[in-house]
Order: C-alpha cells, then sequence, then structure tokens
C-alpha cells in the first residue's frame, strides 16, 4: 500500500522527475539506497554547523545550530529514554523504546546498518538526512562549486522545497503510515495524540533556511497557500488509504477514528444529535482533513464541492462495516486525487488565500457541530491563511489586527480539548466570518 | 444508583392524588375480571387499578395485623422509579433519544414500551390494562386474571398460585432472571450501544442491592417466612452475580454481540475504557485481563466478582474461571467466532459456579471470607474498570448486611459501613473516578476486616 500511497502523493512531482533524470533515487529518505552518513558529516564547524552565518555562502551554514538548539526533531531519540518514553514502552510491552523498531522509526534516521556511514549514529534522532537524504548520494554532487539544486536532487536530495514532497514526508511521521504506524495501542499506552499543518510546523519546527533571492533563484519557492494545501491533500489521501485497509482482527485500528466521539464523559449530552445519518454510538472516523479540503474545494474546484461530501457522509455512514469500509474509502481517495489535480491548475493562475478562509469558515459552519479534531484543523488552516495574507501584504495591518482579534475566538474555543463545546466553536465561526466578509 | 444515599434518603410527603386512584379501583371489581377468564386462555394482565383499592395493596398506611403491608402500591407510586417508567417516555430526555433514534414517539415503540412498560400482548391486557402504568405490579407479579379471586379470599395456597401464574419473585434466581430482563438484556429487550449513544443512561445492576433501593414493598417477619423462604444478602447478590454474568454471555453469544456493521456490539464492553478523556491515561496492566493498551475489553464486572466469590470457597473453580475469562479477553481480540467460542467455554464453568451458589446457605465465615477476597481483588487494582469497581462496592455492602444476622460485632460493622460510604464517594462521578484512589480505599476496607 505504502509504494501506492507515495505514487499518488507525490505523483505529479515524480513523474516529472524521472522523466528528466531516469536514475533519480525515489521514495521517502528512509527508502533510498545510499549511505546515510549521519549530523557529524553535515554539520561540521566548517559546513552546516557554523557558529554564525557566512556571508558569501548560498545558505546560512549554520542549520546544525538551528536544529540542535531550537528543533524538537534533535530530541527526537533522547524522549525516547525520558520518564513518558520508558513509561510507554513499558506499557506496550517493549524492554527499551530506544532500542524498539516501532518507537525508532520516527524517532531517528532507521535505515538498515549496512547504509549506515562511519560518522551515523541514531542517538542524533530526527536528523539532517531523516529529511534531506541519504548524504552518500549527493554529497560529493552538492559541494561542487557548480552544484545546482536539480542536479542534488537528481543525485538524491529529498525536494523538501516541493509542497507535495514535504508534506509526504512530514506526515509520514505525523500522521503515521503503514510502516510508522500510530496505533490506537500506541495511543492507548500514552503516547501523545498526534496533529499537524504543514505550514504552520514547518515556521514552528524552526525553519533554518533563507528564503532569499538566492533562494529563490535556485528553487521554486512554495506559497504559505500551497504548503497548507499540500498538506491537506496529503493527510486527506493518507487518512483515506488507511481506512482502506483499515481491518485488522475485530477492531478496525482506532486511531483512524474522531478521538473524541469515544474519550468523553459518558453523561448524556442534550445537545447531542446524530451527524449525517450516522447511527447512534457507532464510530465515527476523523474527518478533519476532508472539512478542511471541502472549504478549499469550493474556491479551488467548486463543482467537486457536492461530490467530495458526498464520498465523505457515504464512508461516514458505513465506516462501522467492513464489508463496505474499504471499497469507499477508495471513492473517497480518488475525490481528494481529483481535487490535487484541479489544485494545480488552480495554483498556476491564482492564489487567494483570503477567498479560501472564508469558504473553510462556510464550510466549517455548514458542517457543524464539527468534531474537536476537525475544529482545530480549521483553526489552525484559518491561521495560517490569515498570516499567509498578511505576509504577502493582501491584507493590511489594521484589518489584520481586526481578524486577528476574531482569530483569538476561535483559538480559545480549541484551546481544551476536554472543555470543547461545538456551539462556542460555531459562534466564533461566525465571528471570524463577520470580519472576513470585509475584505 | 447508590445504596447509602437511597437508604437514607427522606420520604416525600403523602400525596392526595393517590387516594383518588385508591377510590377509582375497587377489590369487588377483581372478582368480576376472575369469571370473564376461561381456563383455556391465556392469562390476563389486569391492571394496577385490580391490585390497589384501599383495603387491598392501595391502603395510606401498612397494615399491622395483615399479612402483607397492604400499602404496596402506595410505596411503589411514590418512591419506587418503576412506577415512573413510563412516563419519563413522555419526557423531553425520552422524546429526544427516541428522536436520535429515528422513532416517532418513545411512548409507542415496542423498543422503548418493552422495558418502560409492561408491554403485554393486546390479548393479554384485561379492561383496566393501562399501558402508562409503566412498571407495575403484574410487570413482576405476573398476569393476575388466573390467581386474582383465590388469592383475595385467601382459599389458596403460595403454591396454587404460582401455579396459576403467580411469578416467584422471592427466589433469587427468578427474580435476577426478572430483573436482568430489563436490567441487562432478553432476547426482546436489550440497549444497545446505540440507544445508549442517542442518550440513554448505562445499565448498572446488583441484585441485593437494587432489591433494597426498590425500595421493597415487603417485610420479610415471620409470617412472611411461614410461606416463603427469605433469602440471605449473600446468597441473593451471589445469585444476581451469577445469573448476570450467564445473561451476559448468552446475549454475546446470540446476534446481540454483533453491533453496527459487524463490529462488536459496544454494549457488551466496559464503558469507561473509552469513555474516558484523552488527556488522562487510563490503561494499566491487569492480571485478569491480560490486554495491550488501546483495545476495547469485554464488561467483566461480574465474572470479577464470582472469580473472587468461588477464590474464598472453590479455588479450582475460580482459577477455571479466571483462565476462561483471559482466554475470553484474547478472543475478543480475534474474530467473532473466536469469542463465542471462548464465551461458550466459560458458560460450562459458570454453570458449575452457578449449582454451588443457588440455594446455598453461607455460613457467617463463608462470607467473611467472601468478602475479604472481595476486597483483596480490589486492593490488587483488578477493580480498573469503573463498572467493576461499581459491582465490588455494592457486593461489599450486600456481605457486610448479611453479617449481622450471622452475629457480627456492631463496633466492627459501624466500621465497615464507613468505609463503605467511602467508597461509595470515590464513586460519586464516574467521569473523575481514578482507580488508584479506589485501590488504596481497598486497602483500608481490608485492614477494618482483620
Amino acid at each position: 500500500m505504502l509504494p501506492l500511497l507515495l505514487i499518488s502523493l507525490t505523483g505529479l512531482w515524480y513523474v516529472a522527475a524521472s522523466a528528466a533524470e531516469p536514475a533519480t533515487p525515489v521514495g521517502l529518505p528512509h527508502e533510498r539506497t545510499a549511505r546515510f552518513l549521519g549530523v557529524d558529516t553535515c554539520g561540521s564547524t566548517e559546513c552546516h554547523g557554523s557558529r554564525e552565518p557566512w556571508r558569501n555562502a548560498t545558505v546560512a551554514m549554520k542549520e546544525r545550530t538551528i536544529w540542535e538548539a531550537h528543533d524538537r526533531h534533535a530530541k527526537a531519540f533522547s524522549s525516547l529514554s525520558s520518564t513518558a518514553g520508558q513509561q510507554i514502552a513499558h506499557n506496550l510491552g517493549l524492554a527499551d523504546a530506544a532500542q524498539a523498531a516501532d518507537c525508532l522509526v520516527c524517532h531517528t534516521t532507521y535505515v538498515p546498518a549496512a547504509q549506515r556511514g562511519a560518522k551515523f549514529s541514531l542517538e542524533a534522532g530526527v536528523g539532517c538526512e531523516s529529511c534531506h537524504g541519504p548524504g552518500g548520494g549527493f554529497l560529493a554532487v552538492h559541494m561542487q562549486p557548480t552544484a545546482t539544486h536539480a542536479a542534488n536532487v537528481a543525485a538524491g536530495l529529498y525536494p523538501t522545497n516541493e509542497p507535495a514532497a514535504r508534506a509526504a514526508l512530514c506526515l509520514s511521521c505525523h500522521q503515521g503510515d503503514n510502516v510508522r504506524k500510530a496505533s490506537h495501542q500506541l495511543y492507548g499506552a500514552g503516547h501523545p495524540r498526534l496533529r499537524f499543518e504543514l505550514d504552520t510546523y514547518t515556521a514552528l519546527q524552526p525553519m533554518h533556511v533563507n528564503l532569499d533571492a538566492d533562494y529563490r533563484r535556485r528553487k521554486p519557492l512554495a506559497s504559505h497557500v500551497q504548503l497548507w494545501m499540500a498538506g491537506q491533500i496529503a493527510a486527506g489521501l493518507q487518512q483515506a488509504a488507511a481506512l482502506a485497509g483499515a481491518n485488522s482482527g475485530r477492531w478496525p485500528e482506532l486511531a483512524l477514528f474522531d478521538c473524541h466521539g469515544c474519550h468523553r464523559g459518558i453523561n448524556d449530552d442534550p445537545q447531542y444529535r446524530p451527524r449525517q445519518g450516522v447511527k447512534s454510538g457507532a464510530l465515527t472516523f476523523n474527518d478533519s482533513a476532508f472539512v478542511v479540503l471541502r472549504g478549499a474545494a469550493r474556491i479551488v474546484n467548486p463543482t467537486q464541492v457536492d461530490a467530495l461530501r458526498r464520498a465523505t457522509r457515504a464512508l461516514q455512514v458505513s465506516v462501522n462495516d467492513p464489508g463496505s469500509r474499504a471499497s469507499r474509502a477508495t471513492a473517497l481517495k480518488q475525490e481528494v486525487e481529483m481535487l490535487a489535480s484541479a489544485l494545480h491548475t488552480y495554483h498556476e493562475q491564482s492564489s487567494d488565500g483570503l477567498a479560501i478562509a472564508r469558504a473553510l469558515v462556510d464550510e466549517a459552519k455548514a458542517e457543524a457541530p464539527l468534531a474537536f479534531t476537525a475544529a482545530e484543523s480549521v483553526a489552525m488552516s484559518l491561521a495560517t491563511l490569515i498570516a499567509a495574507e498578511f505576509d504577502e501584504g493582501r491584507l493590511p495591518p489594521a484589518d489584520f489586527e481586526r481578524v486577528n482579534a476574531t482569530l483569538n475566538e476561535i483559538y480559545l474555543a480549541v484551546g481544551n480539548e476536554r472543555t470543547y463545546r461545538p456551539t462556542a466553536f460555531a459562534k466564533a465561526l461566525n465571528s471570524i466570518g463577520a470580519s472576513l466578509g470585509q475584505h | 444508583m447508590i445504596r447509602y444515599f437511597f437508604s437514607s434518603r427522606a420520604r416525600p410527603a403523602y400525596r392526595f392524588s393517590v387516594m383518588l386512584l385508591i377510590a377509582v379501583g375497587g377489590c369487588l371489581m377483581q372478582r368480576a375480571a376472575l369469571s370473564e377468564d376461561a381456563a383455556s386462555e391465556p392469562a390476563k394482565y389486569l391492571g394496577v387499578v385490580t391490585c390497589s383499592g384501599s383495603t387491598c395493596h392501595g391502603a395510606p398506611h401498612p397494615l399491622v395485623d395483615s399479612k402483607v403491608n397492604q400499602n404496596e402500591f402506595i410505596t411503589w407510586h411514590r418512591d419506587d422509579a418503576h412506577a415512573k417508567a413510563y412516563r419519563v417516555l413522555l419526557e423531553e430526555k425520552g422524546q429526544r433519544i427516541a428522536h436520535n433514534l429515528g422513532l416517532d414517539n418513545a411512548a409507542t415503540a415496542s423498543e422503548c414500551l418493552n422495558c418502560h412498560a409492561n408491554n403485554a400482548p393486546e390479548a393479554q391486557r384485561g379492561k383496566r390494562f393501562q399501558i402508562a402504568d409503566g412498571v407495575s405490579c403484574e410487570t413482576c407479579h405476573g398476569p393476575a386474571s388466573k390467581w386474582l379471586g383465590t388469592h383475595v379470599t385467601g382459599e389458596a395456597s403460595r403454591a396454587d398460585n404460582l401455579k396459576v401464574g403467580m411469578y416467584p419473585t422471592e427466589e433469587p434466581a427468578a427474580r435476577a432472571k426478572l430483573c436482568l430482563a430489563c436490567h441487562l438484556g432478553a432476547e426482546n429487550k436489550f440497549a444497545t450501544h446505540r440507544i445508549m449513544g442517542a442518550g440513554h443512561p448505562r445499565l448498572s445492576f446488583e441484585l441485593d442491592t437494587f432489591t433494597v433501593l426498590q425500595p421493597a414493598h415487603f417485610r420479610t417477619d415471620a409470617d412472611y417466612r411461614s410461606r416463603k423462604r427469605v433469602a440471605s444478602h449473600v446468597e441473593t447478590w451471589a445469585v444476581g452475580q451469577s445469573a448476570a454474568a450467564a445473561r451476559t454471555l448468552e446475549l454475546f453469544i446470540s446476534q446481540k454481540g454483533q453491533g453496527a456493521g459487524g463490529l462488536p456490539e459496544f454494549a457488551f464492553f466496559d464503558c469507561h475504557a473509552c469513555h474516558h478523556p484523552l488527556t488522562e491515561l487510563r490503561w494499566a496492566p491487569r492480571a485478569s485481563a491480560g490486554l495491550p493498551p488501546g483495545v476495547p475489553h469485554f464488561n467483566d464486572a461480574n465474572l470479577l466478582m464470582l472469580i473472587y466469590l468461588m477464590r474464598a470457597t472453590d479455588a479450582q473453580l475460580a482459577d477455571e474461571l479466571h483462565a476462561g475469562l483471559l482466554a475470553l479477553h484474547k478472543a475478543s481480540l480475534e474474530s467473532a467466532d473466536a469469542a463465542r467460542t471462548a464465551a461458550r467455554s466459560v458458560q460450562a464453568t459458570l454453570g458449575k459456579i452457578d449449582s454451588k451458589i443457588r440455594g446455598h446457605a453461607f455460613t457467617a465465615d463463608e462470607t467473611r471470607g467472601i468478602l475479604t477476597s472481595i476486597v483483596r481483588g480490589g486492593r490488587d487494582g483488578e477493580y480498573r474498570d469503573y463498572a467493576a469497581a461499581e459491582q465490588a462496592v455494592m457486593g461489599a455492602h450486600a456481605l457486610v448486611d448479611s453479617l449481622p444476622a450471622s452475629g457480627g460485632d456492631a463496633a466492627k460493622t459501624a466500621q465497615l459501613n464507613a468505609q463503605i460510604k467511602t467508597l461509595y464517594a470515590v464513586l460519586k462521578d464516574e467521569n473523575a473516578y481514578q482507580p488508584a484512589r479506589f485501590s488504596a480505599e481497598m486497602k483500608t476496607f481490608e485492614a477494618a476486616l482483620q
């Protein structure tokens, strides 16, 4: 399933790349066959481990320093030995999280021993090559004075600048896939709930790249809106693909379902009404990506919105039934693929974050009451879109202040999953809808 | 649903409207009803009004000179939630649950009426039968048409009455079967997870506790004992556990074990394993479950009580049940067939256990031994599930209630009752239940037992 998933996630990019350079390594970094040389190879003080930015280099050269000091990926391995890490491992019946493949696949650059270079160390956590690919393939090429981005990629550098490629990479751990399983068993053992929004998390990482003129000369710069969209598309594709293959034993993989549908107080909620034709007491899958994608579709491909909604609902009403779950999940995945194609065309013509934000508010209102995870996704998406419009000068500072105040209401409404109330979120949507409507 | 709070509850003021109802009914009418019956016809339900005349079971106060209280109707009408069973279907919540289930009206839906009223077939409803009577006299005591007359004149013995359709509610096994039909489920009555999801409260039942809480509308005096057997609290509790475990497995093995789309029916699983806040880790290993984190697990509260009961009386059967339960938990992760096979095996063990419990005269030493065993299960963290903790406290209460009659000391009993009160307090809010705190209080209880 994974290869299929990857082809569809990054399809356009891979087709183009392999047509130009048939020898280009494909797949996510950890799937590539070259040697992984380790953080110490990339991050020496002469190279990407400089204390200060270089004046004449194309990049800052202090990437390792930023990663080590500020990026939590650098602590991914040591977190396995924390009290929480050891407790989770113990609950899973593992002797040591720091030696368990199930943990290491996401908490380190977990590649076969034969591919590990002399300076490679698992203890570096999620290091340079976890995202950029094995240095053994491109190290020499990228150090040439004549190096180009295209040549580096052809030699095996992972194209993190491409939104679809970056989304597939990040989500392979931040949502999980067939190999890196964010299973309900893992959650039950104490692992925190996963959530992700590509553009927000890129900013929070923090970035160790200068998006300056030099960068733009070498590679295409994706906009915030493009990154956000790519993240949502990848999340939708991955969720649909996972639901299509969710059968395992007596229960489906519960991690794919709406967390708070079950994890709520058992007391009667007078506000409760069955949603979307789903019977009361039935499992409902986590549909956050699809709510957000329908919001985007209202602008990107308006004629597809109803079909997307029908496909989501068809899956939601039958998701308890292993007999029809797979076919309906596949149908939903196809709808998301259609939207991804339409998006390609849309990005070539325009990128109107405000219009998409308004459409997202409308969709969220139409879909009320939203499950907590869906509300949280809508909140992160709105924040991204609004910040993007401000950054790109399409939202004047005074207007930004006003919209941002209503965004705060949205964030307050999703601030605590235990006290989340769909009605409060709906009210906040009205406020932000009104403030966005004035543009 | 806590015995302590209910038993100390102040009784509401006497209601004048009750008198009106009594005036309408009359014992004289009952003779006429009887003559309507031909022997070949099915017995008929004659309605509350037939039983509740002021000189029959609707006396305003207990009559001391009579064999029975004769104010049974008043007790039921005023203090027994069964009397409101139909009415709640008409209230906002009942209507909302029906609406969420896609039903037009809860008060006309057999899915609801089968438990919230005496939903007898039309042919068995007498002239004065009212569906609105809710869960009333004949719902438990049986259709009166064939025994009413001789029961009033005193011509028939208890045995004669039972032969023509009066229900033997005094026998714990019979009473358990009757109560569990609604309080757990039966062929045509079952509170599915779909019904609960629509807003219906969770079911929770313990025979002895609920008999006390109902409240009982009978007095087990010398006269009562001359006519019927009086089962002890411990026997009632034990038989109730056995019946509940057996019924659970019977339903689980039946088609009712299948929920929406072929997934297991969630109503058989522990509620709070899922219904707890995501921000609180609930799972911990449990010797009697042997399951990994993150999986729904079978509600084994009654089975756990029986394991600890047998630990004190028949270790071999306790081990057999424990092994069967582990196999059932394991099989419930594999397939519906595997789960059913494992459940059948547990059923066989339960049959053996039931034959040891039913009608058994538990001695004071046995009762004390069982109480200690149940409490130790709690101390060891085996009642992490709220449902199990709830059963353990209700059971412990029934067992403590059994002790003084067998010659306990009053100060010790008071100390144990105080600890039971503390345990109930730990269970007061199921959404805030802390298994570790419960274990700690069980440890204190164990010390008090020494």
